[in-house]
């Protein structure tokens, strides 16, 4: 598997600290503290303890809420072969069942890791728009043939810090 | 398990390429045999492909599939080139029928955060 960093996904978030906030589904709810930078590393590191991960991930200026084992449906990318690993670097959520990383606007790699393969390129099936203004001899049939992009997530992984 | 998690596996088994040397409808399908089908071939090493005359009937391309299905397309009266996109759309589909796709992420696993629900979240204040 060959894994490429394509130039469309290059990554362009702000230099401030992502804001994480620790929203607990009990009924005693913890306050949420603003992280310092000495503090950020042990706050991520609490997110890492949970078990399962889920990420809105920006493909295309689009979000996609994924967690591992997920394919996504995008248009099709014109640059990018079968089989190819594309990491995704425009991460704008990343959370578990307690706890959040909201990025400003985007998280700071050094955090995650998210790959996906893409696994197949089809075309869809023919959408049809039917257009009608009635007693004004106007309709019209519009149709397209969608051609995709699947993408199946292999990998969201916190990073240990 | 799925396909791309640990390793990722092409779902176009096969190719066969159908021509007619006497027709006029094959006369694209026999330039892009002669000419772009060698190089095709051993870019996609996984792939296998078979060319069979098949006479007094138009040009057809014949994809096989992991999961047994096939999709044929029948390339009469096209130049290379377009038999070349067809033969591209063959190669990365997977075998599935085309179908609508709706929603933008299919999962199947269950929600991170779990489906909301009354008595476990903060209580209502008056």
């Amino acid at each position: 598997i060959a894994a490429s960093t394509p130039r469309l996904f290059s990554t362009t978030f702000s230099a401030s600290e992502a804001v994480l906030t620790s929203s607990t589904t009990s009924p005693v709810s913890a306050t949420p503290t603003p992280p310092s930078s000495s503090a950020s590393s042990s706050l991520v590191n609490l997110l890492r303890n949970q078990l399962r991960y889920y990420a809105v991930a920006e493909i295309k200026n689009r979000p996609y809420l994924i967690t591992k084992n997920d394919i996504i449906v995008l248009d099709r990318l014109k640059d990018v072969k079968l089989g190819d690993v594309i990491e995704l670097n425009q991460i704008k959520e990343l959370g578990s069942k307690d706890y959040t990383i909201k990025g400003q606007p985007y998280i700071s790699p050094e955090y995650y890791s998210i790959k996906a393969t893409v696994i197949e390129q089809p075309k869809g099936k023919i959408i049809e728009t039917f257009k009608k203004k009635r007693r004004k001899h106007f309709q019209r049939r519009y149709q397209i043939k969608p051609l995709h992009t699947l993408l199946r997530v292999c990998e969201l992984e916190v990073k240990a810090q | 398990l799925k396909n791309g998690v640990g390793a990722f596996i092409p779902q176009c088994r096969r190719l066969v390429f159908h021509y007619c040397e006497r027709s006029g409808s094959s006369r694209g399908m026999i330039e892009y045999l002669k000419k772009d089908l060698i190089r095709f071939a051993k870019e996609h090493p996984h792939l296998e492909v078979i060319v069979t005359p098949r006479p007094s009937k138009h040009p057809v391309i014949r994809g096989l599939y992991l999961n047994g299905k096939d999709k044929v397309i029948c390339v009469r009266n096209m130049e290379p080139r377009d038999i070349a996109g067809k033969v591209d759309l063959l190669k990365e589909s997977a075998g599935n029928r085309m179908k609508v796709f709706k929603k933008p992420v299919i999962s199947t696993t269950e929600s991170v955060r779990g489906i909301w629900s009354p008595f476990h979240s903060t209580p209502h204040k008056i």
